[in-house]
This record gives C-alpha cells, structure tokens and sequence, in this order.
C-alpha cells in the first residue's frame, strides 16, 4: 500500500524495462482486449467500444457474454447500463476517506461498483467482481506485515556478470510502501562493487541497512537464472537454484524465502506494479491469482514445497491478537479475505 | 517599461520588458533589447533567437549540490533553456507561510533561477497552481483541495474524484472564486521571486498558466462542473449567446422565467435535432470555462508580477476529445501546445496529434515532450520517447521542452541523472538537438497544401453523448488511441449518426490523402483565419446540420481560390438547429465518405488537377516520408517505418540527385532518382539533404 509521501526513484527507462520484464515472465499473463457494451434501460446496446479496435456497430446478442468475447476477439466484456459509471462516481465520492492509502480507496470504488452489480445494472465476463473477494485494508495489512514488516526493507538486485542488471529496493514504514528504489540509488548507497555478486550482496545488504533500513528479505542473482526461473516450467526449480547458489536468498531462512521470499517479493513486487500502473479490479484479481500460480506453473505451491505455506500464513494471521477469523464460512469474513489459495 | 502584448498575423506575442537592474546585476549588457518576440517561426529574446527546445528540472526534488552539475550536462546535451514547475504544495507549509529555502535548500526557486542565469541558459517556469508533476494532489494544498468552496461539483453537487496515485483527491473548480482567492495568494508569494528576474532583469522568458486544464481527465460533457460559481457563469454565457430570453426558450424549448432559471443538462435526453441545442451549449460553455478560467489565473498571475514574457498553456494526451476550445486559448493565451506521452506503438496518435497542432496553430510546441516517463504510466523505453519526439518533428512539431530533461523522484528515465550525471540516453537526444540547431529546423517548414476540417461543432455533439460519464473521452484516447468512438448510436433525428460518422468521415480522407501520398493537416474549423489561408484544398465532413461560421470559412477559401470537398450531406440546419439556406459552395465536390474507392475516386482527380505536391513517394507502403523546406530549398527529410516489421530497403524517389546524411548516425546516403534506406522496424530516420557536386555547379541553392 503506498500512501501520500510515496517516494520512487533511481529508475533508468532500462531498468524499470528490466525489471518489469522479470515480473511479466513471473506473472505469464496478458492483458487483452475488454469489449464495453452500454445497454438502456430496456437492456438494448445503445454503443460498444473494442478497447483494442474502437467503435463495435453491431451486437448481435447481450446474453451469452462468453459468446460475445469470442465474437469479439476479447478477453472479457462488461455491460454496462447507461448512466452506471456515473452513478459508481457519485457514489465513491462520497465514500472515499481522504485517510485511505490508495489501495484502500479503490476498494471503497470496487465496492460501489460491486453494489450496482448487485443491482443488475453491471454484467461482467468473466465474472470477477463478484467472484473476487474484497479484501479490507486491515487484512491487507497483515498480510504485507508478514512479507514484510513495518520498519524494513526487501532487496532484489539481479546481475550481468559483474554489473548490476536491475534491482530494486522497497521499504515499508508506517503501514505504507514509501520507498522503491532502483539501480541508480543502489549504486550510489553502495559505491563500487567487487565483481562477484555472491559477495558483493552483504555489501549491498550492509548498504541497504545504512541507508534504508534493516533489510528483512534480499533476493540477489543473475538475470539469466531469473529469466529461465521465472519462465521454467519445472517445479522445485527455485529450490534447486538457492541450493546450487544460482541464487542467493539473504538474510531469510532458506525456507522462508522459499515459501515466502523468493515468490513472495516478486508477489509483492508486482502487486505493488500493478498499483503504481493503476490496472482495473479484473486485472488486479488476475495478477493476484497469476502470483500464486505463475510460480507453481498451476502446480500449487505445497506441490512445489511438499507443505503447505498458504496454511501457515493463515495460521499466522489467525493467531494475531485482534486478527479477524479466517473461517471463510462466514458470509461477511469471506467478502473481507484475502483470497491466497491458488 | 510597461509589459504589453500584440498579436498580428504570424506574430504571436510582442513583450516589451521593464528596466535593467538584474541586467546589471547578472552582467548582462545593459544596451540589451528588452523585447522578447514568439512568432510563427519562435522565439527572439533581445535579437537573439532562442531555440525552442528547452529541458524540465526540478530543483526541490534534486540536491542542491547536483543543480550545477545537472544544469551543465543539460547545456552539454545543447538545450539552451530551463523549464521548472514552481509547486505550490511544495513550498507551502500552511496558510500564509511558505519554505522557499529557509529551511529546505531544495526549495530555493530564487538561489535555481539564478544559478540558471549564471549558467548562462534561460528559465521557463510554470508555477501552476495545478501542475501535477505527479506530486500527490497535482501539487495543490491538501487544505485547498478538501476546502468545498474551492472543488469542482458534479451533477448532484458531491465532489468529483480523480483517481490518480498516490492518492485520490477532489479537483478543484475552473470557476471557484474562492479558489481564485487562494491561487492568487500563492502568485503574489511566488511572483515576489519570479517577477525580479524576468528578463532582461534575469533568465526567465517563458511564462505557462496552470498546467493541462481538461477538468482533470473528468471532462466528459455531464460529470462536472456544476459548482454554484460555474452556474452563474453558464447563465451568463447563455444570456450573452441569445441575448433575449425568449430567443434562449425558444432555442432550448424551455420556459425560462428569468437568466438565472436557465438550468444546465445533468444527462444526455435528446432525441430530435431542437433538443441538441442545450446540450450543444452546455457543451460549448465548458470548453468557454476553461478559456475563461485560464485567462482569468493568467490576469491574476500578471498582477503578481509574472508577466512581460510570452505566456503559454499545454493540453494532455486525448486533448481531440476533451472539453478545451484550443483557437480561443490561443487568442487568448498566446501559445497552445500539446503534451506528447507516446510510446512508438502509438505512431498514428502522434502523427494525428502533431497535424492537428500544425493545422491549427502558428507554432507546433509541445511543452511536455516525454524523455522518460511518470512512474505510473505504462512503461515506455528511451527508444520510444527518441521515437516520440522525431516523428512529431517529422510531422511539424517546431519546439517541445523535455519532460524530464533531469530525473527525479516518481520518474522513469530522463537523459540526465538526478544527480546531473548524463545517462548512456543522452547521447541520441544529444545528436537530435545538435542536428535540429544546425538546420535550424524551427524556421523551416513543409508543403502542405491540403487540410481536413475538424467542425467544432460535431465535437461537441461527440462529446454530448459520450456514453462512459466519469471514464471521459479524453481517458479513454489517452488509453486506446481511439477518438470519438463511444457515443451514442442513433440518429438523433438526422439522417445521419452524425457524432460518429463525422470522424470515420475524416479518418477515411486521411487514409486517401496518405494512400495518394499527399500530405496534409487537420484544421480546428474556428482556427484562426489566416491558418485557413494556407491551404489549397479543404476536406470537410458536413452533415444535415453546420455551424454558420464552418460553413462561411469553406465559402471564404472557395472565394479566394481553394477547393473544397465536402459531404456527405450539404446542411440544411445550423448548430442551433434553425433552418439555414446555406449557399452553395459553387466549385465544390460532395463526397459521400463512406468508401475508399469513392473517396480516392474523387480526391485523385482533384489532387492531379491542382498539381498537389506529392514530395518523396515511398515503398513499401507503410513507409512514410515528410520533408521540410528552408524557402524553395529541400532541407530535412524524414523517413519513418511505423510498423513493427522486420528491416527492410526502403525505396524513397528523390525529386533531384542529393546526398543525404542521417543526423544520428551521420551515415551518409547518395540518391540520384531513388533513395534506398535500410530501415527496421519502428524506426525514424532524419536525413540532411545536400546536393550532389553535380547540382550545387548548376547553381543548386
């Protein structure tokens, strides 16, 4: 979550490229073309927009909204009545709380939005808004506080034979991401490196620590091992990479970073990604889903692992002084839960 | 002296400056001419002139030990001019106190203008009071933003949101006299800095009002503003349109009791041509508001002191679509330019965009060229934005300020580290400015003949029924590239879908005129007369209903010996939809635009008929050219491989043996009738031409 003192800097058009060139790869996913019909009140479309084309003249049919993907060349489709867009405006304008980060603010949005769905007067397909659960903010928190906690930093820092390739570094204080910081910060907080990359990450860590703060998590390897980690399809291949030291995972428990480090930066990182570049709530819910599952490669992380770490994160919540009750067989908590099965 | 403006043909802003005492102060020669001139060809200042080609750094966000550094390097990269936002949220630490280096070294905007000065380069300063710069709340106070006197209204008078990160916030009202109040106080504390070293008194010689006025990127026709003060002013406007009330009745088939009763539209509900004519008011007061409102932050911002230089304003990306009238900021301001966030992949948005700026305006400028990226935009590399600024330059750009020349916080990229350290980018920008200087490309220009008429009025009706409220038409053509393609269907009672034909109507003759190789502009159809002079053949869309004052240019440029095609319709309704016996344009040619077949049939004769020049025909076919003359003389050519194709040989005829160097990688070509060109894949190449030694003997210029 980012909040008004949000800072971000240090990034070179190259390095940012880089960087989100690894986090696409990890992710696997596309973001196609939406089909946006608007309907009067009778239900009968009264224009189309292809976001990839433009205009659409004709729909042949608004019940089968699959069918009108596929018609259609899209990846999802939304109706929408007239009128309803600015009905969710009105409606959030009254409810965002100038208080909340901004992720707290689009839930209050997707919200109003999910009422009118609820009112038959937003379709959707897929249907992701109703099928997403919508976290609060509170557990949003407590699940970046187990990533990563208040006060501390996570570093990727990812290498070209000696040179630095891309990184970043994030920092959470106060409840809020205020700090990614790219290659160019790194560099000037660290000064020359040495050339061997399996040494120089405690300097960077020592670095990080002075200038930042202690580092919780670093993830530090070579941008070909990322590409082919992040694109390769066999399971346990993180694992047999931290344990040749293709990768090298510092200061977390091996098994932590395993389960929670390695994935979970990148999780974390492009979660925060798809923030900064403001995607809607059904691509959100896909990169959310494509976390869990681009690094399992639909394997399922306890297949990956041989246990089951979403277990532990949930047991690790539940049993937080105040935390509310994960049991996602209330109606109201199920809305409100962070939905991390793959 | 007294600051003072006058505007003639080609001439857009004369202003005569006041003493010299930071002259002397600076060592600037006191016999200096305290005058600084921006016409149609750019800027002079003191008989000098100063390429418009300037780079945006931002002095709070930079440590002061890098100013020196990072305003060398931009001198190294040949920029000759600084731009700054002056933030206001910034500098502001609550009501009446402001930090501009008491306290943080970085916000000393007085101590940054003058290193500029010593550098010898020149400040542009845009001190907002909107400027986002992707500071949160768009550089506004918090205490400004939430004060509800001060924000803009929707229909039901709540707030109206813009959900841009790091936080959401309300925008604040282009009629808020209350927030006039409040920017006027912040002009008086940053003018107390700015007026002193205006020039010849110090570097400052371009002024810009606010930043991006489009209601916020929430510019669709019924999201705003209905704020207490902008409803006085949209009776006002509709009393000075009608003048009698019984003529607004009649025109809005209300029953008005007095000015103050005429209410604005809430919703698009017309369904016949007389219950338009609201909506096409209400449309055409907002674009008025934002003329209005500017004009008015530009008096305020005079009287603090910030005046004497050319003063100018810049529009965002998806500006076809929003609410701005951009021919009366530009009689009203002084210079109109549009801000360019492109990714090479948007090439036809560029092209669109930078025809529609050279058709429109005297000079094409583009205060906010992308060199780099804010950090929440899609990612873009330097290699997109190289490619951004040369085929806007292909297509007429003359000026533009990198943004950001220096890198900062919530940026990605820029030619020069925020520690003023150059960036391996800097080196192609380099060469880009290096060759722009030498051919002096801002003097050139291009033999364009032909323009395509944009009627105001169908924008307007565009925008009306646009169908997605809160995500407006501007948003969504910044997001898709598509203009004018989410209205409504429906006749309206024409015979024509006229909010979304008008624009297929005008893309099919673009796509004809580049098929037949002849280039041409977009022209605003209430752009100033003399841009309607240039050019020997006007496409126009004409539907059942015209503004009278689109409709008397066509007769005037007939008149006077051009040609107009238009159609499909000849009108018989004005805008207010009154029946209008329209002249007949007497040599004009109606055309249908429904096909290419068509549309090429009738625009192929005429374009033969009148000799149209079809300089530098190129294959394949996706290859485009565009060359720019100094006089009779060719200079600079462009070459341009939109598509994202492998390499290909280009063959480009040539109009005499030439040889040509790219301006980049000073390769250089010989062409005797034909020019063969390697070129990859969204690629854009400038090439300077030069005769052979054969043609220079034969007295070639």
């Amino acid at each position: 979550m980012i909040g008004s003192g949000f800072e971000f800097r240090g990034f070179d058009a190259v390095a940012w490229d880089r960087l989100l060139s690894l986090l696409r790869g990890a992710l696997h996913t596309s973001l196609g073309p939406t089909l946006i019909v608007t309907v009067d009140g009778q239900g009968t479309s009264i224009g189309a927009f292809h976001t990839s084309t433009g205009r659409v003249d004709a729909i042949d049919q608004l019940e089968d909204l699959a069918q009108l993907c596929e018609d259609h060349e899209t990846e999802r489709c939304v109706v929408l009545e007239e009128g309803v867009l600015t009905e969710i405006a009105e409606r959030a304008s009254l409810r965002v709380d100038p208080d909340d980060d901004y992720v707290g603010q689009w839930l209050t949005v997707i919200r109003a939005a999910r009422e009118l769905r609820g009112e038959g007067r937003i379709r959707l397909w897929p249907d992701g808004l109703s099928s997403w659960p919508l976290p609060s903010p509170q557990i949003l928190q407590v699940g970046e506080n187990f990533l990563l906690p208040n006060g501390h930093a996570m570093v990727l820092a990812v290498f070209e034979g000696p040179a630095l390739w891309t990184a970043a570094v994030v920092r959470r204080q106060h409840d809020l991401i205020d700090l990614l910081a790219g290659p160019d910060e790194l560099k000037q907080w660290v000064g020359p490196l040495g050339g061997d990359w399996r040494r120089d990450f405690r300097v960077i860590c020592a670095a990080v620590e002075q200038h930042v703060a202690p580092v919780h998590l670093g993830v530090f390897t070579e941008a070909d091992t990322a590409r082919r980690l992040l694109s390769d399809k066999t399971p346990g291949r993180w694992a047999a990479a931290v344990t040749t030291r293709e990768v090298v995972v510092q200061p977390v428990p091996a098994w932590l970073s395993l389960a929670l480090g390695a994935d979970g930066l990148v999780g974390m990182a492009s979660t925060w990604t798809q923030r900064l570049m403001g995607l809607d709530a059904d691509q959100a819910r896909d990169y959310l889903q494509a976390v869990v599952r681009g690094f399992t490669d639909d394997q399922g992380l306890p297949n990956l692992l041989e246990w089951e770490p979403v277990r532990l994160i949930m047991q690790a919540i539940s049993t937080r002084p105040g935390a509310p009750d994960p049991d996602p067989s209330d109606d109201e908590q199920d809305e409100d839960s962070a939905d991390t099965t793959p | 002296m007294t600051p003072a403006f006058r505007h003639k043909d080609g001439l857009i802003a004369v202003a005569h400056l006041r003493g010299n005492e930071y002259a002397q102060l600076m060592s600037i020669p006191p016999s200096v001419d305290p005058v600084i001139e921006l016409d149609d060809r750019g800027l002079t200042v003191g008989g000098r002139e100063v390429p418009m080609y300037s780079g945006a750094m931002h002095y709070w966000r930079i440590d002061r030990d890098a100013w020196r550094p990072a305003l060398v390097a931009l001198k190294d990269m040949g920029l000759t001019v600084v731009e700054t936002y002056a933030p206001w949220s910034v500098h502001e630490l609550g009501p009446g106190q402001y930090d501009f280096g008491e306290s943080d070294p970085r916000k000393d905007l007085g101590a940054f203008l003058d290193l500029i000065a010593e550098e010898d380069l020149w400040a542009f300063v845009r001190p907002g009071p909107h400027i986002n710069a992707e500071l949160t709340h768009f550089g506004i106070p918090e205490r400004v933003i939430y004060d509800r006197r001060c924000q803009a209204r929707s229909p039901e008078q709540n707030p109206v949101l813009l959900y841009f990160p790091p936080k959401m916030f309300p925008v604040p009202s282009y009629a808020s006299e209350a927030y006039f109040a409040e920017v006027e106080r912040w002009y008086q504390r940053v003018g107390s800095i700015v007026s002193r070293r205006i020039y010849p008194e110090g570097p400052v010689i371009l002024l810009q009002v606010d930043n991006e006025a489009a209601y916020y990127f929430r510019g669709s026709a019924y999201d705003q503003d209905y704020h207490p003060d902008a409803i006085t002013r949209w009776h006002a406007f509709v009393e000075h349109k009608y003048g009698d009330l019984a003529y607004a009745n009649a025109a809005h088939a209300r029953e008005y009791s007095d000015w103050a009763a005429i209410e604005p539209p809430v919703r698009f509900d017309a369904n016949e041509p007389r219950a338009l004519v609201r909506h096409l008011d209400w449309s055409r007061f907002q674009e008025h508001l934002i003329t209005t409102g500017l004009s008015r932050l530009r008096d305020i911002m005079a009287s603090a002191g910030m005046s004497g230089t050319p003063v100018m304003h810049n529009l965002p990306p998806g500006d076809l679509s929003a609410p701005v009238h951009v021919p009366d900021l530009q009689r009203e301001i002084g210079l109109v330019g549009l801000d360019y966030y492109h990714r090479a992949s948007d090439y036809e948005t560029i092209k669109r965009r930078t025809l529609y700026l050279a058709g429109t305006v005297p000079l094409p400028y583009s205060p906010e060229l992308g060199a780099g990226i804010p950090a929440w935009f899609t990612p873009s590399t330097d290699a997109d934005s190289l490619f951004c600024a040369m085929t806007a330059c292909a297509h007429g750009l003359r000026g533009f300020n990198m943004y950001m020349a220096v890198g900062r916080d919530r940026w990605v990229g820029g030619p020069i580290d925020a520690r003023g350290e150059p960036r391996p980018a800097m080196q192609d920008w380099k060469k880009l400015l290096t060759a722009l200087a030498r051919t002096r490309f801002v003097r050139l220009h291009q033999p364009v003949q032909t323009a395509i008429v944009l009627p105001r009025e169908y924008v307007r009706l565009s925008r009306a029924t646009h169908l997605f409220g809160p995500l407006s038409a501007t948003v969504i053509e910044m997001l898709t590239g598509h203009a004018f393609g989410t209205s409504r269907g429906g006749k309206l009672g024409f015979d024509h879908e006229i909010q979304l034909q008008w624009w297929r109507a005008a893309q099919q003759a673009a796509q004809t005129l580049k098929a037949l190789g002849v280039p041409y502009h977009y022209i605003d159809s209430e752009a100033q007369e003399a841009r309607w002079r240039e050019y020997e053949l006007l496409c126009c869309p004409t539907f059942d209903f015209i503004g009278t004052h689109t409709w008397r240019r066509l007769k005037d440029a007939e008149a006077r010996g051009a040609r107009v095609v238009h159609g499909p319709a000849t009108p018989e309704l004005d805008d207010s939809m009154n029946q209008t016996n329209f002249d007949p344009i007497g040599s004009a040619l109606r055309v249908d635009w429904s096909s290419s077949e068509t549309t090429t049939q009738a625009l192929k004769h005429l374009v033969e008929s009148l000799q149209l020049a079809r300089p530098y025909s190129a294959s394949p076919a996706t290859i485009e050219t565009c060359v720019h003359r100094e006089g009779d003389r060719d200079r600079v050519l462009f070459v341009i491989q939109p598509d994202n194709a492998p390499e290909v040989a280009a063959e480009i005829t040539v109009p005499y043996p030439m040889q040509l160097t790219d301006s980049l990688t000073r390769e250089i070509f010989e062409a005797r009738d034909t020019l063969t060109l390697p070129m990859r894949g969204r690629s854009c190449r400038m090439l300077e031409i030069e005769p052979t030694a054969t043609e220079s003997s034969q007295g070639w210029p």
